[in-house]
């Protein structure tokens, strides 16, 4: 058993069979820091040249995004990566994202889509759930001094509150903070017209910005 | 040229004269009325009351017995929830919890359950209204979005690969619920029954999931209701779906709306003997301009001129939020073109 083994289950979303082959390997020595840069997010970066506006599909990523958290969940209840191989450290170092589906929806797939691979690319995520005042996403953000502030939506009435982040975030300070917008309602409009920094066709599309802006 | 006239002409390729158009207006004629779309949603009298004076208003093609995508999960057993009296409810509490335990579920009487009765109430007052006039809508949840409305979607996704055999059984309910439901609209005067399916389109299963599991079930469907009168069949599913498309025919169905995410040259091409609609995108009625909506529908026209089997149309429902002025520029394009003619 491989690494590239580890990737082809996560691609084909055999989340068992992906951490069983984590465990044979942690067992014959292999660095968690390998398994996560060379399993989960090559496997990732394979999907994500897949998963275009056009090729998306939620089955797809969903079993795929499955393992690959299967895999890392693993390699974080063993406490393996608590060193220089932390994921973390490995891939963003850390950065933070405050994640919501706005007020007025209730849909959390594309959010929680979002989050399976932002996290498995090393940001920190902090899941608000669905129904989100803006107000609580901006202060949170706050809090937590975040790098970005990510919404998501299926239903048009909530665009308002889209629009209303920003406003919030500079009348707290927060100057800096990137917001991204995704989901099916919000797709599409545009940055402008939401008043946000970036509109995500997909969660891979919206990673790419989150590591462009970072640069 | 009576609407319902039009639309099948249309469906044959028959010549008409004009090209027939659906508005996609749900919700957003109880804005035009200012009525709560709450009570829209839970009285047949109103939602009957709205439908005509926004076909009235626009004329268009078309009147529609549809409240929200909740309705039959809600006849079934799920507990809904309104955030506001002006917004479309939500699941606050699934059916099922285990998708194993499908056989828990009970067939809902149409005639009884939940908001079921409201929408036949309404069908028979809008066909009573229009009679042979224009066509009345009657729109039910198709197997895969039923089925993501009594599990959670998240959970029936999950259960395509983990359940299979429950996943099928589970469809086999949620497609003689539809069954049921549609059969009771055609018999309150549906002339078209509109099978809306957004969770079977390819940006959530792939295309081999669609026809193993859904397609079967689609075409249960629509045989029962072939025989049970004459309706109009509809099929919609938005979202992407260019990968299905050349399935579709197999469904059984007359007619397929296409969303702005398929582009309308590659429909016609995928489905060339078969009538579609489309497919301008809904949120360009909240944020666009008249004069854009009119160059995009005629844009339209223009394209499917030659090949006939088109109704104009948004790609999906057109937001509450949407403009009038961008509902009337919708309409006027298919006048328009008349003049031109």
């Amino acid at each position: 058993m491989t690494i590239q083994h580890i990737r082809q289950a996560i691609i084909v979303g055999d989340n068992e069979n992906a951490v069983a082959i984590a465990k044979t390997l942690i067992k014959g020595g292999t660095k968690s820091k390998e398994i996560i840069i060379n399993g989960v997010t090559e496997a990732m970066a394979f999907l994500d040249k897949k998963c275009t506006i056009q090729e998306f599909c939620l089955l797809e990523l969903m079993l795929a995004g499955r393992a690959a958290m299967d895999v890392i969940d693993y390699l974080y209840a063993e406490g393996i990566p608590n060193d220089e191989t932390s994921h973390d450290t490995a891939l963003h170092r850390g950065k933070k994202i405050i994640l919501g589906t706005i007020k007025g929806d209730m849909h959390e797939i594309g959010k929680n889509i979002f989050s399976m691979v932002v996290r498995s690319h090393g940001y920190q995520v902090t899941d608000m759930g669905k129904n989100v005042d803006p107000n609580d996403l901006v202060l949170r953000a706050f809090e937590d001094k975040a790098d970005f502030i990510a919404v998501s939506s299926l239903i048009t009435s909530t665009v308002f509150h889209v629009t209303e982040i920003r406003k919030i975030a500079m009348d707290k300070g927060l100057h800096t903070v990137k917001i991204i917008a995704g989901g099916a309602a919000l797709q599409q409009s545009d940055a402008d017209y939401l008043n946000v920094d970036y509109v995500a066709d997909t969660a891979f599309d919206g990673l790419r910005y989150m590591e462009t802006s970072e640069s | 040229m009576k609407s319902i006239d039009r639309i099948r002409s249309t469906i044959r390729f028959e010549e008409t004269d004009r090209v027939p158009v659906f508005s996609h207006i749900f919700g957003f004629s109880s804005r035009i009325k200012r009525i709560p779309l709450k009570d829209y949603l839970n009285s047949g009298e109103l939602l009957a009351l709205c439908q005509l004076e926004a076909w009235k208003r626009f004329g268009y093609d078309g009147v529609t017995a549809f409240a929200d995508n909740s309705l039959e999960a809600e006849a079934i057993g799920a507990k809904i929830s309104y955030n506001d009296n002006d917004e479309y409810p939500h699941i606050a509490e699934y059916c099922l919890n285990d998708i194993r335990d499908w056989k828990c579920l009970s067939m809902p009487d149409p005639e009884e359950d939940g908001r079921m009765p409201v929408l036949l109430e309404a069908c028979r007052i809008l066909r009573n209204e229009v009679g042979e006039e224009t066509a009345v809508v009657g729109t039910v949840q198709g197997p895969m979005t039923l089925a993501g409305q009594l599990i959670g979607i998240e959970k029936l996704i999950y259960g395509i690969v983990d359940y299979p055999k429950d996943f099928w059984n589970l469809l086999n309910f949620t497609t003689q619920a539809m069954i049921i439901f549609g059969k009771a609209l055609i018999k309150a005067g549906a002339h078209v029954i509109h099978v809306f399916d957004p969770a079977a389109s390819c940006s959530v299963i792939n295309k081999a999931v669609f026809s193993e599991y859904v397609l079967p079930h689609l075409k249960q469907a629509f045989r029962a209701y072939k025989d049970s009168g004459e309706p109009l069949c509809w099929l919609n599913i938005t979202g992407q779906t260019e990968k299905i498309l050349p399935l579709f025919p197999e469904t059984g169905a007359d007619l397929f709306n296409i969303d702005y995410l398929v582009p309308i040259s590659t429909a016609m091409e995928k489905l060339p003997h078969h009538c579609i609609n489309g497919n301008i995108m809904p949120f360009s009625f909240i944020s666009g301009k008249a004069k854009e909506i009119q160059r995009e529908a005629r844009d339209l026209l223009r394209e499917t001129q030659s090949r006939g089997g088109f109704i104009l149309s948004p790609g999906c429902e057109i937001p509450l939020e949407s403009q009038v002025s961008n509902v009337e520029a919708l309409v006027k394009a298919v006048a328009e073109q008349l003049k031109i003619k």
